[in-house]
Order: C-alpha cells, then sequence, then structure tokens
C-alpha cells in the first residue's frame, strides 16, 4: 500500500465517525433505489407474468349490441374475443348475506379469456349446472372449502357447491367496480360459475360482457382506439382497457408509487450524501494546506494530489455503495415477497437485475466522485508558496451581515459578536448546514404530508363525506313500511333511502364509469363538500375529477347511461363536489325519480323502490354497540344484508397499510439522514476550529460558554434553513400527491400544521443531537495536543 | 571549478496589480557556488521567503533570470516546475508540516516514494542520521517540536536534493533545540556539493554561514563571505 493511500486511510480513521455518517447517507441512497427500483420493476413482472399467464383482457366492453364481438374481431391487433355474462345477486353464506357477483365462465374448460389460477379444488369440471368457483378473498373471509355451498337467493333460492378457489387476473385487488374499489368483504364476493346459468337471467339483472384479449405484436394504443370507437358505435355502456379495469388501476397506484419513489427519494438522499462528502473534504483540504503545500514543495505533482483527494470520494461513494446495493438488492426482494402475499399476487417474480446493480453502484461513485471534485480541485489549486506562510488565516474577517444590518448588534457581547461572525467565516460550510436542512425537511415533509393527506382523506371520506354508519340492504322493493321499521330499530338513530345505480357518462369522446346516487332533501347521510354544501333541487353534483376526465363545466347538461335498467337520463351540473374517492354524481332521489319519468320509465318509483337500486342508510347511537345494533338491523323482516361503513373504513386503511409503512420508513431515514448531515457540517465547524476553541479555553472561558457559542451559531444555520426547507416540502409533498392521483383517488395535499411544526421542532431537535458529541469533543480537547499539530 | 548552484539575474517579484502592487524582490542579482551554506538575513517583509519560493520554484518571478543548477526555472512550465521540485530540491519550513496521520518514518517514505526506489530503506537511513532511529514509529503528536523538526529535516534529505531550502527552520524552537537543529542541517552538508539556503530574521545564524545574503524592501543590501563560519553549538541569541 503507497503512503498516499496509508494517509488516506489514518486520515479516514480519524474523522471515522464523519465518514461514517457519509457513508451511511450514500448506502441509505443507493440501498432505496436499489429496494425500490428493483421492487417496481419485479412487482411489474409479477403482474405481467400473472396476467401473461392467466390472458388477462385487454379490454373489457359492457353492453353493445349482439355484433359488437363479431366486428371486434375483425379489427388489427385483436387475437381472441369472447362474450359472456356477469349478474350481481344476493347471495347467503350461512347466516351471512351479501352481494355475490356471478361470472359466467365456460362450464368444462379453461375460458380462453380471464383464466382462473385454481389454487385449491379444481375447475367446474363435472358440468353440473350448480357448481361455483370461489374467489379467493371471499373464500378467505367465510372460510369457504371444496364442497362448501352459498345460495343465490333469487325466488325459490339456489344453492351452488364449491368445487374449487381460484385467483384470477381481474379480482387481485377485489374491487368491485371503478367507482367501488373498496367493496366490505363480508358483503361481497366473486364467484365463477357456468356461463349458460348467468346468461338465463334478464337483462336487467345480467349485462355482457366482450372481453378482448390483443395479438403479443399489437399496439395496444391503436387497437384501444379502435376498439373504443367500434364499441362507442355499438352503444357499449361501459369500455374499459387493461389499464382502467379497476383491480389493476387500483394496483398501478401502487406500482407507480414505487417508480415515482424509486427515483426521487434516492436523489434527495445521494444529494445529501454528497453534500456531505463536499464538506468534509472540504474541511480536510483546508486543514491540510500546508501538508498539501509541503508535498507540493517536494515534487509531488498536481495530478497525484487531486487523485489523492478525489479518491476520499470514490473510496466513500463506492464502499457505500456496495453496501448499499448488497441492503438495497435483499430488502428489494423482501419488499416484492411482502408486496405480492399482502395481496395475493398469484406470481411473484424476483430478479436480481445487473442494471440496478450496475446504476446503484454507478450512484454511489458518481456522488462520491462528483463532491470529491471541487475539494480536491482546490487542494491541486493551492500554490506550494502558501505552505511557506505557516498558519497565515486564509479568509478575511470582518462584520457579520447582521451586525452591518443592524448596528447595534456590533454592541452585543463579544463572545455572542464571535457566534454571528462564525457563520459567515465559511459561507460555503453555513450554506451546507442550511441545505442539509432543506433536504432532510423536504424529506420529512413529503413523508409526512403523504401520510398526513392519506389520513386526512381517509378522514374526509369517512367523516365528512361517508357519514352513515351502515347501509341496509333489503331483500323485496322497499316500502315506507320497513323503512319505519328500520328507522325504529333500536341502535338506530335515523334512516333514509338511497338510490344507487351504476351509471356512465360519455362526453366528447370519453366515457366515465361512474355511480349515481339519490339522496333525499336534507339528508343526514352525506356531507355535501360542493361551495353550496347542499344537494341541489333541481340538476345533479359530480366529483371534481370529472372536468378533467371529460372536460365538461359547471353548467353542462349530461346524459348519463344506466345499463342495468336500459335507460339513459339527463342531468345538468349544478355544482361540483370535492371528494377524495372516485368521481361520483350526485342527485335528489325525487330528481332522479322524475328525470326517469322523462326519460320514459313508466313507474319510476318502482324501478327506484328495487333492491338493487334502494338501500336503506343508516345513523346509529353511538352510545350503543355498532355489532349489536347491526344484529337487531339483519333481524327486521326483510333486511337481507347491513353493510357496516366502518368495514369500508378498515378495507381502505388495509390498502393504504403500504403506503403508510413506507413513508414511515421515509421519515425514519429522513431524521438519519438530517442528523448524518447535521452532525458532519458541526463536526467539521468545531474541528476547524479547534485551535481557536483550544485557545479560548487556555485563556480561562469555559467549556460551557464555548458550547453555547456553537450552539448559537448552529441553531441560527438550523433556524434559517426551516424557512425554505417548509416552503419546499410543501411544495414536494403536493407534488407527489399528484402523482398518486387518478380515477379512484383525489390526491390532494392535506398537510397538519402540526406536522410542519413537528417536522421544524425536530430539525432543531437533531440539530441539539448532533451537537452533542462536537460540544463534548470541545470539552475533551487537548490544548497542547492542537498546538503540537497546529489544528491539522 | 564547477558551475555555480543558484545564479540570480535582476530578479523582480511584484505581487497584484495597479495600486495594490507591492515589490517583494527588486532587481535581485547573486551567484551562488555548489555546496554554500547561505543565510538569507533580513527583518520581516524584507522578500526573504520570497526569494527562497523562487529559487524554490513554488511561485515565479516578476522579471528577470534565475538559473538553478544550469536550468533556467524562470520561464519553466507548471510540469516542469514539478520535476524541478522533485529533483533538485528539499524544503524545511518553521512549522514542520508533517502529515498527523502519518509515523515519523511514513512522512519520510511519503515523498521519498514519488522520488525513488526502496522508500522504506531511504527514510530509515536519513531518520538515523537524523538522530531519530528510535522514533520510527511516532507520530508527530507524539514528539517534541525539535524530534518533528528532524523529521522535516530527514524528509527534505530523503531524495538526496542538491539544493536545500529552509525557512525559519528554528523559529518555533529553543535556543538548544534550535542549535541542535542547525547542527544537522551544517552536517547534512558535510562532505557533499548539498548548498543550503536558510532564511532566518536571526542574525546570530549568520556567524555559522559561507555566505550571509542580506536583504531589506525587496533588495540585497549585503552579500558577504563568512571566512570562518562559526560552529552552531558556539551561537547564543
Amino acid at each position: 500500500m503507497s503512503y498516499l493511500s496509508k494517509k488516506r486511510r489514518r486520515d479516514m480513521r480519524r474523522q471515522r465517525w464523519q465518514f461514517l455518517a457519509v457513508g451511511v447517507t450514500v448506502v441509505i441512497g443507493v440501498m432505496m433505489f436499489a429496494a425500490t427500483y428493483d421492487s417496481y420493476l419485479n412487482l411489474t413482472a409479477s403482474y405481467e407474468q400473472t396476467y401473461d399467464r392467466l390472458a388477462f383482457a385487454d379490454m373489457t366492453i359492457t353492453g353493445g349490441d349482439e355484433t359488437l364481438p363479431e366486428t371486434i374481431e375483425a379489427i388489427p391487433g385483436v387475437q381472441t374475443v369472447t362474450v359472456r355474462h356477469t349478474a350481481d345477486l344476493p347471495i347467503t353464506i350461512g347466516d351471512e348475506t351479501l352481494r355475490g357477483r356471478m361470472i359466467g365462465t365456460p362450464a368444462t374448460v379453461q375460458p380462453d379469456i380471464n383464466k382462473l389460477d385454481v389454487q385449491e379444488g379444481e375447475y367446474l369440471s363435472t358440468g353440473d349446472d350448480f357448481e361455483a368457483v370461489a374467489e379467493v378473498h371471499v373464500a378467505r373471509t367465510f372460510d369457504l372449502a371444496v364442497g362448501d355451498t352459498f345460495t343465490v337467493v333469487v325466488g325459490p333460492g339456489q344453492d351452488f357447491t364449491i368445487t374449487g378457489v381460484a385467483a384470477s387476473a381481474e379480482y387481485i385487488w377485489p374491487a368491485a367496480s371503478t367507482q367501488e374499489i373498496f367493496p366490505d368483504p363480508e358483503q361481497f364476493g366473486v364467484f365463477f360459475v357456468d356461463e349458460e346459468l348467468v346468461a338465463q337471467l334478464p337483462p336487467s339483472v345480467s349485462v355482457r360482457e366482450t372481453l378482448v384479449l390483443y395479438d403479443d405484436d399489437a399496439i395496444t394504443e391503436d387497437v384501444d382506439a379502435a376498439i373504443h370507437d367500434t364499441a362507442t358505435g355499438a352503444g357499449a355502456t361501459s369500455i374499459l382497457t387493461q389499464a382502467d379495469q379497476p383491480s389493476n388501476s387500483t394496483l398501478q397506484l401502487d406500482v407507480e408509487g414505487f417508480g415515482e419513489m424509486a427515483i426521487a427519494f434516492p436523489i434527495l438522499f445521494l444529494t445529501a450524501a454528497g453534500m456531505a462528502v463536499y464538506v468534509l473534504l472540504t474541511r480536510i483540504v483546508f486543514a491540510q494546506r500546508s501538508i498539501i503545500g509541503t508535498m507540493r514543495a517536494s515534487g509531488m505533482s498536481a495530478r497525484e494530489l487531486r487523485r489523492h483527494y478525489l479518491s476520499f470520494g470514490l473510496w466513500i461513494g463506492t464502499v457505500g455503495a456496495v453496501v448499499g446495493v448488497l441492503l438495497g438488492t435483499v430488502s428489494g426482494a423482501l419488499m416484492t415477497r411482502m408486496y405480492t402475499g399482502f395481496l395475493d399476487i398469484p406470481d411473484t417474480v424476483i430478479v436480481i437485475r445487473p442494471s440496478t446493480i450496475i446504476v446503484g453502484l454507478l450512484f454511489g461513485v458518481v456522488v462520491g466522485a462528483l463532491s470529491a471534485l471541487v475539494p480536491a480541485r482546490a487542494a491541486y489549486k493551492i500554490e506550494p508558496a502558501e505552505a511557506m506562510r505557516g498558519a497565515a488565516p486564509l479568509m478575511s474577517g470582518g462584520k457579520s451581515l447582521l451586525e452591518r444590518t443592524i448596528p447595534p448588534l456590533s454592541r452585543l457581547p463579544v463572545r455572542t459578536r464571535m457566534t454571528l461572525r462564525g457563520m459567515g467565516r465559511s459561507k460555503r460550510r453555513s450554506l451546507a448546514t442550511v441545505l442539509g436542512v432543506v433536504l432532510a425537511l423536504v424529506l420529512i415533509l413529503a413523508s409526512g404530508g403523504m401520510i398526513d393527506s392519506i389520513v386526512n382523506m381517509v378522514k374526509k371520506q369517512f367523516e365528512v363525506v361517508y357519514v352513515q354508519d351502515a347501509s341496509v340492504i333489503a331483500a323485496e322493493p322497499m316500502t315506507k313500511d320497513l323503512l319505519a321499521e328500520i328507522d325504529a330499530t333500536s341502535g338506530v338513530t335515523r334512516a333514509e333511502p338511497v338510490a344507487s345505480f351504476s351509471a356512465s357518462t360519455t362526453t366528447h369522446g370519453e366515457t366515465l364509469a361512474t355511480t349515481l346516487q339519490g339522496f333525499e332533501a336534507g339528508t343526514q347521510m352525506h356531507g355535501w363538500t360542493n361551495p353550496s354544501e347542499s344537494l341541489p333541487s333541481s340538476g345533479m353534483l359530480a366529483g371534481a375529477g370529472i372536468a378533467d376526465k371529460l372536460g365538461v363545466s359547471v353548467g353542462d347538461r349530461l346524459t348519463i347511461d344506466l345499463p342495468t335498467h336500459d335507460v339513459s337520463i339527463e342531468l345538468e351540473i349544478i355544482e361540483f363536489v370535492d371528494e377524495p374517492l372516485g368521481i361520483p354524481l350526485y342527485a335528489r332521489y325525487d330528481v332522479i325519480t322524475e328525470a326517469l319519468r322523462e326519460a320514459g320509465v313508466d313507474e319510476p318509483e318502482s324501478l327506484m323502490a328495487t333492491p338493487t337500486v334502494t338501500t336503506v342508510m343508516t345513523l346509529f347511537d353511538p352510545s350503543i354497540d355498532r355489532t349489536t345494533t347491526i344484529d337487531r338491523l339483519e333481524d327486521v323482516d326483510g333486511v337481507l344484508a347491513v353493510q357496516d361503513a366502518r368495514a369500508l373504513y378498515n378495507m381502505v386503511q388495509q390498502f393504504l397499510g403500504l403506503a403508510y409503512a413506507f413513508t414511515g420508513i421515509m421519515l425514519l431515514f429522513g431524521g438519519i439522514m438530517a442528523f448524518s448531515l447535521m452532525f458532519n457540517t458541526i463536526s467539521v465547524n468545531i474541528a476547524e476550529r479547534s485551535t481557536e476553541f483550544a485557545t479560548l479555553k487556555a485563556s480561562g472561558m469555559s467549556d460551557r460558554t464555548i458550547g453555547w457559542m456553537i450552539v448559537g451559531e448552529n441553531l441560527f444555520l438550523t433556524v434559517l434553513g426551516i424557512v425554505p426547507g417548509v416552503i419546499l416540502g410543501v411544495w414536494m409533498a403536493s407534488l407527489f400527491m399528484g402523482l398518486f392521483s387518478n380515477d379512484s383517488f383525489n390526491m390532494s395535499l392535506m398537510m397538519s400544521p402540526w406536522t410542519v411544526v413537528i417536522a421544524a421542532a425536530s430539525m432543531i431537535a437533531v440539530a441539539l443531537l448532533s451537537l452533542i458529541p462536537g460540544v463534548r469533543s470541545v470539552k475533551r480537547l487537548d490544548i497542547g495536543a492542537v498546538v503540537r499539530e497546529r489544528a491539522v | 571549478m564547477s558551475e555555480p548552484a543558484v545564479v540570480a539575474e535582476g530578479l523582480t517579484k511584484i505581487y497584484g496589480e495597479g495600486d495594490t502592487a507591492t515589490t517583494a524582490l527588486e532587481d535581485v542579482s547573486f551567484s551562488i557556488n555548489q555546496g554554500e551554506f547561505v543565510v538569507l538575513l533580513g527583518p520581516s517583509g524584507s522578500g526573504k521567503t520570497t526569494l527562497l519560493n523562487q529559487i524554490g520554484a513554488l511561485e515565479g518571478a516578476t522579471s528577470g533570470s534565475l538559473v538553478v543548477n544550469g536550468a533556467e526555472i524562470a520561464g519553466m512550465s507548471d510540469k516542469e516546475r514539478t520535476e524541478y521540485r522533485r529533483s533538485t530540491v528539499g524544503f524545511v519550513f518553521q512549522f514542520y508540516n508533517l502529515v498527523p496521520t502519518l509515523t515519523a518514518h511514513e512522512n519520510v517514505a511519503l515523498i521519498a516514494e514519488i522520488t525513488g526506489d526502496e522508500p522504506d530503506a531511504r527514510s530509515d537511513t536519513v531518520l538515523d542520521r537524523v538522530g531519530l532511529s528510535d522514533r520510527t514509529a511516532y507520530f508527530p503528536g507524539q514528539m517534541s517540536g525539535g524530534q518533528q523538526q528532524r523529521v522535516a529535516i530527514a524528509r527534505g534529505i530523503v531524495k538526496d536534493p542538491p539544493l536545500l531550502l529552509c525557512d525559519e527552520p528554528t523559529g518555533a524552537l529553543d535556543l538548544e533545540t534550535g542549535r541542535s537543529i542547525l547542527e544537522l542541517l551544517k552536517s547534512t552538508t558535510a562532505g557533499t556539493d548539498r548548498t543550503v539556503f536558510l532564511v532566518t530574521h536571526n542574525s546570530t545564524i549568520a556567524e555559522m554561514a559561507d555566505r550571509v545574503i542580506r536583504l531589506r524592501d525587496g533588495k540585497i543590501v549585503g552579500d558577504e563571505v563568512n571566512p570562518n563560519p562559526a560552529l552552531p553549538v558556539e551561537l547564543r541569541w
């Protein structure tokens, strides 16, 4: 080993804690990149493998005329077209009643499109009409096994025997529809039954779906567009590409989230690491000016010197990157497995990608090299003559900006003025401290802002918008007597009928699949987030996202198709509502009834009263146990099922579990990064002035006074960084939230002021914490040693 | 007769420009023979260190000529100056400038490494010559000022340079230690053609020189040959 290498090794060992802090930041940055990017690619591959294996439909069209499948089959790029029927029917499993989605599938062979991944038992193999394959979620919720039965409650009722339990690409996330992505698992289940049975059901109960699979080499966008035009012309009520399919689009949120995070957060960390390397090496070069001069005077070339100081950055960057890549690869595999396990994705693809390893290593090495470049350049630029000048001060003195701006400050005690001037003695280091605070705050607020927004979004949805405690589904058409009986049930404080239609509306060539809900005037079951905070007496309210999606605005009159009732009504948009989930449409119960009448429905009241349309929303007495109230409601004659709104809340929370975990880890890492950066800049600050502090100590100044000078200076810089850090952090959080918004989630930043206060306070706490080692080092300062070494 | 070690002709060095221009050396001319022990004497700000820097090719001259061992160094490129410093001059500074993370041996070997083979053996030899064979594994922080300066001298001579430039080498040392360092410097030239330039403001040290050049305000105000140089041990200040 050359003596220069030995010098580097010893220099690093001498400042091991600073280098360790920098190394940890590089490790975290590279690890985050490798883990999140690998997870992103692994998840994408896992989905793709599952989708390919199960021939997941590239397009799903609801409705349209009889010739539509044939027409679509002729479109270039289309490989296969199949037709099936689907019906949502009330079913009972044991004592529980729920909505069963009966999906028609060939009786003895797997379908060509949307195959099932049979995990227990077998596919419908006997040709018996009344067999079913249960989707894994419903099977798990109700503990269903092969041989168990459930009953479809239509007319006299029909028992179905379960032959198998299967996963489906369509229901990896068990969303009931685009607008109902969080159905209560106890109130919604999917079963696959003989297609002939479902096809026999009347059109008011079942819908016909055309499934399309593309050629492998088809240009998806082109085929999508061609099918969209064809299906729209054929009167289709819903046209869903694979990307918009409810389960897939919900899951893509997470995957895209990983993709965005895989770039954004590591960049923050690596910038911070780069800054820390820069600060540390600048300090080393500064402190070693006389040695550098001596080495140059002794004939060492500028290139050798530059290489020597560059090697510090390269070394720490390389070691950090190697450790980061190793940890990241393992974490990426664990994250992928955790994720696919959490969501029951049938296939898990874990691949170690050389590209991720190479990019991760490059990240570390490049950050190390770039950040060392300026100090290394400064080193070889030092004229050897400087070595001859002993320990002459290398910066010009002068009053601080504050003293010049506020002259009375010049009358402060000298030690206070020293604190003020200390900040200006190394502007780049002070700037690094400020930037460190800014970066740490950006990371903490971006993560904290996301958690806040998600919490507030869920809170808004379930405390402001969805006010009801439970929805009661009747077995028969709703009557005033049943409504009165529900209202009178002990524990229920209010009951209201609420109509709900699956709907779609097409404007400017864009189709929105949505729901239309009808509430009574003065309803207490829903909170209104439109400007007038009430349901208008005419027209309708629409989710604010509709403006972007369809290009419509207040005052526009929309045609709303209600496919299950084969009718279209027209309603004017009166105002927009700002709700976190979905893009719903709302109108008064009587307004919808009247619109149906105008659309030619003979007895709209009867249609509205059907159990598939009208449910009863209820509010509970909070002093009574809600399970007891739900049990009492289920015992009411004529009640088919009770859907607990809390279950929906729990479902949303479950979905967001990963987001919480991820952002929580970010918060932790943000704290580590902030500590690492501040610890470094503060240590450097103190180390640079060891001679000065030794002199002050020798002159009788107490450790406490010196400590306070250091604390004051660094706290001031921390506060300076907090202001831009908060602004940038809030902006970044808002940007991240925007990345997560789609038709299902209207993510906007809803950050609590407390988060900002806590983040700012935590910065001050981290600053104080990172000062401890520095202040302790002043206490331990060996005056003799410092003088002997000339503060090297 | 061998060629002179250093010949300066009209050497001028001006720092800064315009109103802030400061003339550090003005029209300096002299000729030094090989093997001479030269003391550059003068008060603070007289231009001693600037002249030493010129001879060491640490900085360029504004005008004039400076020939060292037959080579004109005024017009040298950076690369040539580096090579010149590597092969021709050794430095000893007032504040030692040792690498605190390297031992005495390693500090010397660091320079030996860039100037030839067997850096370890050469380092041990010179450390032995400066009387530190029992301190080779000590770090600078574990040594006295005199010992550190001995290491610095060892570092300066390990590459066996024909020119040894010393800037106030005793400035930070007490009398006894200072004398021992001067003895050491003197002994390193004994029996060799090595020329030593020693910068000092201490006129007593001039008594041990073969040649004394006096500087004031950047000009040579005296250039004397000392026919009877004193022994370092005889010096008092």
